[in-house]
């Protein structure tokens, strides 16, 4: 393994609510939820970065809200698409999601993430550690949506993640096996996070983590990145470096970031380093990530949809 | 709409006389389209919008997050795949002397900003909120980073410094005109929702003015830009015939949707989706 010496960097998630989320919240805020701020669940999309421009998104549309086991799980998805959970709160007013607990949302949030890495299930079901948050108030007045998601980190200011250089793969060798490897996983319908072999050629799930490694193995970590930067990883490593750490007592790991092109893992895209940590220290454990605002400050976000969803406004173009 | 209700589902073939085809070709050549790119899949839509004469599992294409670097504007060489479309397709042309169109023209295009769908850049900009405390292990995002360099570079122009939008694309069967149908869902540099008459700057210049359309979406609802179909079935008819002159046999329908998207990337010169077979 080579040097760790530079703390890592990574990229945080972004957020893509479309029009028909909106829409959907809308109505479901007007006839179901109504004045109760209880959190609903709702669910996203998520893929490794597709091109070299720009990374992928978390992304939500009207489906966001359709039972996870309905009819719609296998279209929302498709072949490298994987569904996240997340919990909206509808806010009553634009005060109630300015002061909206976001410390304690975030907590809870961190406190299940962690649960699920130390009972196994998100070794079982990566997806969790993408688990996101989001704070909405919707104005039916003027059909604005002001919003605020959150994409939960653990963290403690002791576990620094420190990692060799991040480097770029070409399509031979190893790193040719590697990517072909990480397309069978993906196009067999696997988790977004997985272990390759050490010669590069085979691919399994997080759970056997501990009997390979016991058995001798130097297996490496693989993930689906969102993140399309040759320098950096996506934020989703943080939890798979936590897990790593907390469940498997690992303290170095082989990491691959998966990323595509049209469609399909292209080594050429993906980026590969070592990572060091120290122990996880579950005490001291803070729980990052409220994403930051177009501006680039802690702060929510507005859209507005205007006369295209306002049925008065729509009511009066109807000549 | 009304004009769907009544139309009767088309129960021949013609995709290779008249450029059009049936919902169950429409499923072939989708399918051939998802087989070699990936980037495209099926989706179910909602269940309350889905038609009858399509697979409950295949209501439509898309492709998503689709980057679009620069404005068609700001694109040249986008007319050559034009020219063999003269004639009776005259609708579709124009390019030439006046083929580029500067923004105040862009200002001009009517009425189809009636619809709004805007994403709002200001945020509450009194709220202060605080900082979390993350050791500095963020990254800025892309935008921050190119505003910071572009700063450092003594630039002042923020509203250029990153133009990449993302698009949604989705290909929908329009039962009327008995063709595939675009349909584009924008987001701006930020990933917020982009109005659809800013889509209009991504279209080139007289496919914007003169064939496409804000409708909503017909399995969202949404009121989204569209390249409308008026004109895609004698176009295809063309180039079916044309690719059947240079090969000498007629194409399957598996090439339907290839074609399609070649075509309609002349429209849309910036969004890069895959149409590669």
């Amino acid at each position: 393994m080579a040097d760790a010496t530079t703390p890592l960097m990574f990229e945080p998630p972004c957020s893509a609510p479309d029009g028909g989320f909106w829409r959907e919240a809308a109505r479901v805020k007007l006839h179901e939820a109504k004045l109760d701020e209880t959190p609903i669940d709702v669910r996203a999309r998520v893929c490794c970065a597709q091109n070299a421009e720009v990374s992928s998104a978390v992304s939500l549309d009207a489906l966001a809200f359709d039972d996870a086991t309905s009819e719609g799980e296998e279209a929302a998805g498709g072949r490298g698409t994987w569904t996240t959970r997340g919990r909206l709160t509808c806010a009553n007013t634009r005060e109630a999601l300015a002061t909206f607990d976001r410390d304690g949302a975030m907590r809870a949030m961190g406190r299940e993430m962690l649960e699920s890495v130390m009972n196994g299930d998100a070794e079982r079901e990566p997806e969790r550690l993408r688990a996101f948050a989001v704070v909405a108030y919707a104005c039916l007045k003027s059909w604005s949506f002001t919003y605020w998601f959150a994409f939960p980190a653990l963290a403690s200011a002791e576990f620094k993640i420190m990692s060799s250089a991040v480097t770029g793969m070409t399509n031979e060798g190893v790193d040719g096996d590697i990517a072909a490897t990480c397309e069978r996983w993906i196009a067999s319908g696997g988790a977004s996070a997985w272990l390759v072999s050490e010669d590069g050629r085979e691919a399994y799930a997080l759970t056997e983590y501990e009997a390979r490694t016991r058995a001798g193995a130097k297996p490496r970590l693989a993930f689906a990145d969102a993140c399309c930067a040759m320098t950096h990883p996506g934020w989703t490593l943080r939890n798979l470096a936590v897990l790593a750490s907390a469940r498997w007592g690992a303290s170095a790991l082989d990491v691959v970031c998966v990323r595509a092109r049209k469609g399909r893992v292209a080594a050429e895209a993906c980026v590969k380093f070592t990572m060091s940590f120290p122990k996880f220290d579950v005490e001291t454990m803070k729980v990052v990530g409220w994403e930051r605002n177009a501006r680039g400050k802690m702060g929510p976000r507005t859209v507005d949809l205007g006369a295209s969803m306002d049925p008065n406004q729509l009511a009066s173009q109807a000549v | 709409t009304t004009m769907e209700a009544v139309t009767p589902i088309r129960s021949s073939s013609a995709f290779a006389s008249e450029g059009v085809l049936t919902p169950e070709e429409f499923v072939a050549a989708g399918d051939a389209l998802t087989r070699a790119c990936p980037t495209w899949t099926w989706t179910t839509g909602q269940g309350a919008r889905a038609r009858t004469y399509l697979p409950r599992e295949k209501q439509y294409l898309t492709t998503r997050r689709v980057p679009c670097a620069r404005r068609a504007r700001d694109v040249e060489a986008y007319a050559g795949a034009e020219e063999a479309l003269t004639g009776e397709d005259e609708g579709w042309i124009a390019t030439g002397a006046g083929g580029r169109s500067d923004g105040a023209t862009m200002e001009a295009i009517p009425d189809l900003g009636a619809m709004t769908l805007e994403a709002d850049a200001e945020d509450d900009a009194e709220d202060e909120y605080e900082d979390e405390d993350d050791d500095a292990v963020v990254l800025p995002t892309a935008t921050a980073i190119a505003k910071e360099a572009a700063g450092a570079n003594g630039e002042r122009d923020d509203e250029n410094i990153v133009k990449t939008r993302t698009y949604d694309v989705s290909i929908t069967y329009d039962k009327y005109y008995q063709t595939p149908r675009v349909w584009l869902n924008g987001y701006d540099e930020n990933r917020l929702v982009l109005k659809p008459s800013k889509t209009l700057e991504d279209i080139s210049a007289d496919h914007a003015q003169k064939t496409v359309t804000i409708d909503p979406h017909p399995h969202t609802g949404v009121p989204s830009a569209s390249i409308h179909p008026c004109k895609h079935a004698s176009v295809m008819k063309k180039l079916v015939n044309s690719a059947r002159a240079q090969s000498g046999e007629a194409p399957s329908v598996d090439s339907y949707m290839f074609v399609f998207l070649k075509f309609i990337a002349s429209v849309v010169p910036t969004i890069e989706y895959d149409y590669t077979l």
